[in-house]
């Protein structure tokens, strides 16, 4: 293989697993913010859902987080490949397709992980009702990122809103119309395609995990399911599916009508221009099967997104008999992986059928490449693939542990005593966290049910005296800070 | 116009040193703090800084993508082995820190630990490195290198002391200068290079033009998460890594 093969299968195979933790983040990421925003309404008004509300937030809030770690790193090591391996990408068309980018990294991703980073770790400090207005804050930032994307990636697809002009070092297109090419076809109609094939990958998750959930909980209503979940689990799990049956029927009528949608300039480029192309090559089949996926797959989710829809009037789904039931969950387990399998082959689709061209009938692919030797490309290709891959395979791994494990012994959101303590059991160092005991009145509000309960197993299980005590923190010694002990003055505990 | 965008790349780069110097010095040395509940400790000191702080370094390559696009074909060609380096340590070093904690097993702890601080060591030298071949000198390649794995340890060490409350050598504004100080020389250094490096007709005024507005956004957001995470930690404080 040349070096230039090699730099596009190596961009290929890293944007495929950048491309599936966008899936996620994007499909969650207004689910949790629901979740988040519903918990903090009902946590002021004091009704009874806040307990379900605040688990369902933290619990899908912990596996957005977990999927989103490696979003970034997949993106970071993505957004390097242009200037590594397609110089001429950035000589010919910096100036068009590197200022959405520059849009995305400097603007959008900036924001949306300041965001980020204050929702996790102010979650104490933080009121709830801003604490859930900023997870908008991550949700709306990640979109404006999607669609900064979409403009670049649109720009190579359908070339508008700039001019080429003449240097000494051949052609360079320049700007011309900035709002034709925010408004190009190929970034708007292809960005809604694309949030709704997100939606849906989201919606599969929740139905998923919650369909597994239920499946080997079985519930308390015997043979039939019961009218009402029998306690907060359940609560949850079926909370979960019902909003993955709603989010992923969105997110499928979404993807198909913008899908469709696009067939308006994807026939119209059909013509390879005129240099030619290799119009019938292998990639064009892996194209078009990857269209024919995308078809079916789109048309059967919407169907059976309307079927389940009805089904959860009057909780019908819950409801059958427990074999039937649970043949239902099963198949919908099953089924996780579609949305994923076909949003990349509907990448693969869009990124082949623009080639021999990077941007299309402006400038080839192989005149872009740099010229780093095959071997160098190929060291690069083994390193960051191999080390990608395996990260990925690792996180999902982590996400099907903690998925199956639940909403007990959640990290996010518990209080830092809580998380350690669980941890201390016969550590010597333990008074070293004395920093974490809080004292009364000081840690979240703990209602019936709330994070108090939750740590109910892992408090149980820990013997007396080894955890932090007011005892301890008052022996400490001169290297340690002493713990903040007068709850009436919060800026003393900050 | 294009000075303009230079300054904003020397300040995004300076703060990344600075901020993310910090995780990855806490987190290369973390192997000697003895139990698991004191490593924790240690990670929640710096933790807080990761999301805020690595995206300095991102938009700082936005930058070099949307105005310095030649600048940045140039260096990357010319650092083509301390660039995989960097972002391979960095991808590296950023699962290793979100997953580390998430399985209870002593093996898959002490696998991450050792990962992390091997990452988070091998980040600062190809990012040293990577600052040595903008000088286009082996010898800034070798010393920068050193020099930004020596700042970062004291870095980490400083800002960890400071939120748990202990005594330490350095202030963290000392260890700040000391993180910060390659990227300001490399900055002097290639400067003029810097300026002949963008689009053919100079950085777009229209990308300006969005910056600029986005500006005081970002600084209000940055503002906030850190005075947030400026206090030392308490019992409010989130500890998930």
């Amino acid at each position: 293989m040349s070096a230039a093969d090699l730099a596009r299968l190596e961009f290929a195979l890293l944007a495929a697993v950048h491309f599936l933790f966008v899936l996620v983040t994007l499909g969650l990421g207004p689910v949790v913010a629901v979740f988040s925003s519903r918990w903090a309404r009902a946590e002021r008004r004091g009704l009874w859902q806040a307990p379900v509300l605040e688990r369902a937030t933290r619990f899908w809030g912990q596996l957005y987080l977990v999927n989103y770690a490696l979003g970034i790193a997949a993106g970071i090591v993505l957004e390097l490949q242009f200037g590594l391996h397609f110089p001429g990408l950035l000589d010919v068309a910096g100036e068009v397709f590197g200022a959405p980018l520059a849009i995305e990294t400097l603007g959008a991703f900036f924001l949306e992980s300041t965001l980020l980073g204050l929702w996790v770790f102010g979650w104490h400090v933080i009121p709830r009702r801003a604490h859930a207005l900023i997870f908008w804050g991550v949700v709306a930032t990640g979109y404006v990122s999607a669609f900064t994307v979409m403009i670049a990636n649109g720009f190579l697809r359908n070339p508008v809103g700039h001019e080429l002009v003449d240097t000494p070092d051949g052609p360079v297109a320049t700007i011309s119309d900035p709002l034709a090419l925010v408004l190009n076809p190929a970034a708007v109609l292809s960005g809604f395609h694309v949030v709704g094939a997100c939606l849906m990958a989201g919606g599969f998750l929740l139905v998923a995990v919650g369909a597994w959930h239920l499946r080997r909980g079985g519930g308390a209503g015997g043979p039939w399911g019961g009218r009402q979940p029998a306690d907060i689990d359940e609560d949850l799990w079926r909370r979960s599916m019902r909003t993955g049956i709603v989010t992923g029927s969105i997110g499928a009528l979404l993807a198909t009508g913008f899908g469709y949608g696009q067939f308006a300039y994807i026939t119209r480029l059909d013509d390879p221009g005129p240099s030619g192309g290799d119009v019938d090559g292998p990639l064009d089949i892996v194209a078009a099967m990857g269209l024919g996926l995308m078809d079916t797959v789109a048309n059967l989710v919407v169907l059976v997104g309307i079927v389940l829809l009805l089904m959860l009037i009057g909780n019908g789904i819950f409801r059958m008999r427990r074999g039937v039931r649970n043949a239902l969950y099963g198949i919908l387990i099953a089924l996780l992986p579609v949305p994923f399998v076909t949003a990349v082959s509907g990448w693969l689709t869009r990124e082949l059928s623009r080639q021999p061209w990077v941007v299309a009938g402006v400038l080839r692919t192989d005149e872009a490449v740099s010229d780093q030797p095959a071997g160098a490309v190929l060291a690069s290709l083994l390193v960051l693939v191999g080390l990608m891959v395996t990260l990925a395979v690792v996180d999902w791994s982590v996400l099907a542990k903690l998925a199956g494990r639940g909403g007990d012994r959640l990290v996010l959101g518990a209080p830092p005593d809580e998380v350690l303590g669980a941890e201390t059991d016969g550590d010597p160092d333990a008074d070293l966290l004395r920093f974490a005991d809080a004292p009364a009145g000081v840690g979240p509000p703990a209602g019936p049910g709330s994070s108090s309960a939750v740590a109910a197993p892992s408090g149980a299980t820990r013997p007396s005296g080894v955890g932090p005590s007011p005892e301890l923190a008052q022996s400490s010694g001169p290297a340690v800070r002493p713990a903040p002990t007068d709850p009436t003055t919060p800026e003393g505990a900050r | 116009m294009t000075a303009a965008w230079g300054i904003l790349l020397i300040v995004l780069l300076t703060g990344w040193s600075v901020l993310d110097g910090a995780v990855q010095g806490a987190a290369a040395t973390n192997l000697g703090a003895r139990g698991d509940a004191a490593r924790r400790v240690r990670l929640a000191a710096v933790g807080p800084l990761l999301l805020p702080g690595e995206v300095w370094l991102v938009a700082g390559a936005g930058v070099l993508i949307g105005a310095f696009p030649h600048a940045e074909a140039e260096l990357l060609h010319a650092g083509y082995a301390a660039a995989i380096a960097l972002i391979a340590s960095w991808a590296l070093r950023d699962a290793a820190l979100w997953l580390r904690s998430r399985r209870e097993g002593h093996a898959w702890r002490a696998t991450w630990d050792w990962l992390l601080a091997a990452a988070s060591t091998l980040l600062p030298a190809a990012w040293g490195a990577l600052l040595g071949t903008a000088w286009g000198s082996a010898v800034a390649v070798v010393v920068l290198a050193a020099w930004s794995v020596a700042a970062t340890r004291l870095h980490g060490a400083a800002l960890v002391a400071r939120r748990l409350g202990e005594p330490s050598r350095f202030g963290w504004w000392t260890t700040s200068a000391l993180v910060a100080t390659p990227v300001l020389v490399t900055a002097v250094v290639a400067w003029p290079h810097l300026m002949t490096g963008t689009a053919v007709n100079g950085p777009s005024a229209a990308l300006g033009g969005v910056v600029a507005a986005l500006l005081p956004v970002l600084g209000i957001a940055q503002w906030f998460a850190w005075r947030l995470l400026a206090r030392p930690l308490g019992p409010r404080d989130v500890i998930f890594f």
